[in-house]
Formats: structure tokens, sequence, C-alpha cells
């Protein structure tokens, strides 16, 4: 069996320029854990709720992710809501191309991958993903985890 | 003929040693500079020519590595890993910034000070990469630029570091190769320091006081903080905290008790390891140990090794003992003239490459010059002289010391790019005035 059987074909995308607040405006609507970014119908990342939450937290907390070791825990700030919503407010007017992480653009799932990999996959990353076609690079659809569970319950 | 050197004093292809020696010497030390690869790489690999090529038997080369400096380094990182985890380092932090009710200008100074205090006892690098993710956090609830801050915490992490036989990798190798004590340098570096880290950081608080202002709304974000909730397991921290304290008492009185600074820092950190897994199952304990090591920067560790071997081969090879006697035609033994020339050289140099390479060649050149000057009493000035000015000189430019490059690094992902040349006119006018001091210091103490 290979991707093509549980492919959801035509998925909502994002373009680079589309704001972040649009991206969580589709995230919330749409109910998925990630959108691909797509430019002339390549796909050039993924953005989904981890960068969304990941630029909710103070810079410091980003680039822990990079290297930087200071902070084991947060627990000694006590930002309130209004404080993060401001730094949402930030946010939201930046674009999805800012924040798309290096690599991303770049996902092992082709429509002829076997169902395992998609498997190893959702296992390892836990969300939505893309599968591009090879030769071309253009997002041949999207995978969830929801539909990989689905096609193993179905006989 | 030295033992370990290749009968004949020729190698490969008939070459003299010398030549050989001295051209892997040149262009592994080139390659460093360069930095297009990998220091670690470049070391290890001018290592493995100087073996390859017959300079040295890989018996001779292993005979040149310091192991007191790679235990000393290797144990003090496994002590950090382990007390990096209870997060004791933010919370001192935070503490200090709520001290001086975290207004901007004393948050300078705070975290200045914790720098260089951490710095003289804990890598440089290790220690910017403990305060710097605090600093960028408080300087965002501030809503202030975090430039003046980070600049001042790159000066003063160099500037603590020398204060301490630990501070930084040149003293180690100092106090290692002409076995000077921690005493010996808490007693002739340690008491200048002061001095110097207030001469560096009250003028940056002064150049950049305009961009150290915030609301009084901000503020309160900060005090708001809850340094107590930043230590997430309290029962490691009493094992950490008395660890390191036995660890600075072994440093202290490592004399009197026949220790080497190597074996108490490594005996520390197999204790410590002891106390944070005894009772863990074998699977906890395997991998808590595992994570333990792999925090050790085996980068640095390897280019030690290789860098050691390197000047080892060079120094076989007689190069060193030209050079030194080559200082010795310039400066004519002179005492005054030597100490000087070493503290300034070695501070100019440290600016534009890597101190330990330099200070790796510049070990056996210095001990050459022993006899010239008048006996190792008087070697000594020049070894304060060398580890004032390679520590010091770090300071001269963005890429002076790692500390400094690691901070900018972090600023410019932080979308506070600290840039090259601005800095340059502050970082040499910092270095120079910090030489100076150490100069008239050197003068007023030990040349007067």
């Amino acid at each position: 069996m290979s991707m093509s059987e549980i492919l959801r074909r035509e998925p909502v995308t994002l373009s680079p320029s589309d704001s972040v607040s649009r991206a969580a405006e589709l995230l919330v609507e749409e109910h998925v854990l990630a959108l691909p970014v797509v430019e002339d119908g390549k796909l050039v990342g993924v953005f989904g709720l981890h960068e969304l939450v990941e630029l909710l937290m103070p810079r410091a907390v980003r680039l822990m992710n990079q290297g930087l070791e200071g902070l084991t825990d947060l627990d000694f700030v006590a930002d309130t809501l209004d404080e993060v919503r401001e730094r949402m407010g930030h946010v939201c007017e930046t674009e999805v191309g800012e924040h798309l992480e290096r690599g991303s653009e770049r996902t092992p799932l082709d429509p002829d991958s076997s169902f395992t990999e998609a498997l190893f996959l959702v296992y390892k990353l836990g969300r939505d993903l893309p599968v591009v076609e090879k030769k071309t690079g253009r997002l041949a659809g999207m995978v969830s985890p929801w539909d990989v569970l689905e096609r193993i319950r179905r006989r | 003929m030295q033992e370990g050197v290749t009968a004949g004093g020729h190698v490969l292809l008939g070459w003299s040693t010398l030549w050989v020696a001295s051209i892997v010497f040149g262009v592994t030390y080139l390659v460093i500079m360069s930095e297009k690869i990998n220091r670690a790489i470049a070391a290890l690999l001018g290592a493995g020519l100087m073996i390859l090529t017959g300079v040295l038997n890989q018996e001779a080369a292993v005979r040149g590595v310091d192991f007191n400096v790679l235990g000393l380094l290797t144990g003090m990182m496994v002590l950090v890993a382990i007390t990096r985890k209870t997060g004791v380092f933010q919370y001192v932090a935070i503490w200090s910034a709520k001290k001086v009710n975290a207004r901007p200008m004393g948050i300078l100074f705070m975290l200045s000070a914790v720098t260089a205090v951490f710095s003289a006892f804990l890598d440089n690098v290790t220690t910017v990469l403990l305060i710097v993710p605090v600093t960028l956090l408080i300087t965002e609830e501030l809503e202030i630029d975090p430039y003046p801050i980070l600049a001042a915490e790159i000066f003063s992490s160099n500037v603590g570091g020398t204060a301490t036989l630990i501070g930084d990798p040149p003293n180690i190798m100092i106090g290692s190769a002409a076995n000077l004590s921690f005493n010996d340098f808490l007693a002739n570096v340690a008491p200048i320091i002061p001095l110097i880290f207030l001469v560096t950081v009250v003028p940056i608080a002064f150049l950049w006081r305009k961009r150290l202002v915030t609301t009084e709304e901000h503020r309160r974000r900060v005090l708001e903080f809850r340094e107590g909730e930043a230590i997430t397991d309290p029962g490691l921290l009493k094992k950490c905290l008395l660890v390191l304290a036995l660890v600075i008492f072994g440093f202290l009185f490592d004399r009197a008790l026949h220790l080497e600074p190597a074996t108490v820092a490594m005996f520390g950190a197999a204790l410590l390891l002891l106390l944070a897994n005894v009772g863990k199952d074998a699977e906890e304990q395997s991998k808590e140990v595992h994570e333990a090591f792999a925090e050790a920067e085996w980068v640095t560790l390897f280019f030690f090794v290789g860098l050691f071997i390197v000047v080892k081969g060079v120094e076989h090879a007689g190069l060193l003992d030209m050079l030194a006697q080559g200082v010795l035609d310039v400066t004519r033994g002179n005492l005054h003239v030597t100490s000087y020339a070493v503290l300034w050289v070695s501070a100019i140099a440290s600016a534009i490459v890597d101190n330990i390479p330099f200070v790796a060649a510049m070990i056996p050149v210095i001990q050459d010059l022993g006899h010239a000057l008048g006996g190792p009493q008087n070697l000594r000035i020049v070894w304060w002289s060398l580890s004032l000015g390679a520590c010091l000189g770090g300071n001269g430019t963005l890429i002076g010391a790692s500390a400094n490059v690691v901070v900018a690094g972090f600023a410019e992902r932080a979308g506070h790019p600290i840039r090259f040349i601005p800095f340059l006119k502050v970082s040499v006018a910092a270095m120079l005035t910090e030489v100076a001091i150490a100069n008239v210091y050197l003068w007023l103490r030990y040349l007067h």
C-alpha cells in the first residue's frame, strides 16, 4: 500500500506571504496540526501549531532550540494571558515565510512511499505530513495522523 | 637528539625534521585561524601529520599531551553539566536582577558581575550560554535593547576568566606547564581583576545609558519573576553545592594535599555522578551518566589533544628553541622588556586569533627563557604577563574569544545583532585600558 491511497489531495495551503494570523485562523478552521506552505505549486515549508506556539514564547526560549542552554524551565516567569496575547498581536502581523524552519520543505514522503514510512513519520513528528512528487517538487497532498489511523482501522 | 624524534633529524623524503615540523605547524595554525575547517579537525590532522611524517613517534606524541589540562577541563565540564540542570544559574541571574529593583543600569552591573564570577570558575563559553538566555528574557520583559548588557557580559566573561587557574583555558595550560597552583593565580592575577572589571563596565554603562531606560510597568514584570521556581531539583542542588565546595577546597589546598587540579576536578565529577545517581536503577544511571558525559565539549577537548601534539612536534624539532632565542635577542634578557612584551604581544595576538593555540605555542618558548631571565622566580612574572595578556586580549575584538562569538551569534538570532566594526570601537578601547592597567600592576607589584 502506498501514500496515494490515503493522501488528501488539494489540501488547504498557505503562501509564504500569508500572515501568521491567517495561518492561525486556518489551523483552527481546518482542525489540522500543520499546513503546507506552497509557492508556485511547490512546497517551501510547513507551518503548524508547533511553529505558532513557539512564536508565542519569549525570544530567549525560541533560541533554546538553537543551542542556548540556560533556561531549564519557565516556572518563574509569571506572564499574564494579556501579555501572551500582546505577543500574539505582534506576531500575527508577520508573514508565515519568516518563520519556516530550514529544511522543513524537504519531506521524505512521496506518493510512492510505503505506509510504514508514513507510520514512522507520524510517530516521529506527530502531525500532518506533506507528500511531494519527487521529480517536480510539487505538493501532491497531505497525510494526517488521523488518515493513517483510519486506514488501519478500516478493513 | 631528543627522545622520540626520528634518528638523524631527517624525516620524510630526507627533509630536515625542523622544516617538516615547522611546515606542519604553520599550516595547521593557518587553517585554525582561517576557521574554514573546524579547529578540532585541523588540530588532529596536524597532530597526525607530525606522526606520519616521522617528526614524532606515537609515544612521544602522547607524552606531549597535557592530561592535567584535559582532566581539569573534562572534570569541570561534567560538574557544570550536572549542576546546570538544577536551575541554580537562572536563579542567581534573576535574583541579582531583582536585587537592583530591575533597573536596567543595575541589571547591567549585576549580570556583568555574575558573569565575571561564574567565568572565574567555569568555562567562559559555558557561562555565557547560561547567562545570555536569562539576559534576553529580562531585556524582553523590560522592552530594552539587550546590546549594552550583552556587550558588558562579553567583556566580563573574559575579565572574570582571567582571575583564576580554572577560569580560562590559557590559565589552565600555564598553571599545568609552569606548576603554578590555584592559589598562585589567586594571589598574583586575581587581585587586579576587580579594578579591571570596574574600569571596563562603568564606561559601558555610561556610554549606552540612554538605551538602558524602561518603565515602571515593565520593571514590575521582572520583579514578578519568582526565582525560587527556577530551582528544578533542590535535592540535586544540595549535592552539587556540596561537591563544588569540596572541589574549590581541593583547589585551594592542592599543594598541601599533594594533588594536581585534574585529580580534584575529575574526582569531584565522579563524586557528583555518584551522589546524583545513587539509588537509581541501572538503566536510568546509564542514561544520566551518558548525558553528563555527552555534555562535555568534545570539540574543545580534541582540539587540545591535537594542538598539544602539534606543539610538541615543533618543540622537538627545535623551532621553539629558536623562537626563544629570537625573543632573547630582542629583549636582551631584560625582565622588564620581556614581561611587557609578552603582555602586549599576547593581548594583541589573542584579540585576533584564538588564545588557546597562541598560548600552547608560547609556553615552551617562555620555558626556554628561564635561565636567561634569572631563574624560575623571575619567570613567574612572565607567566603572569602571558596569562593577563592572553585572557584580556580576548576583549579586543568580537572574534577574540569563543564566548564573544557565541554571544554575538545568539544576539543576531534574537534580532539584536552585534556587528564587528561598531563593537571594535568599544572593544579595542576596553582591551587597551585593561592591558594598560595590567601593565601598571605588573610594574608596581613585581618590577618596581
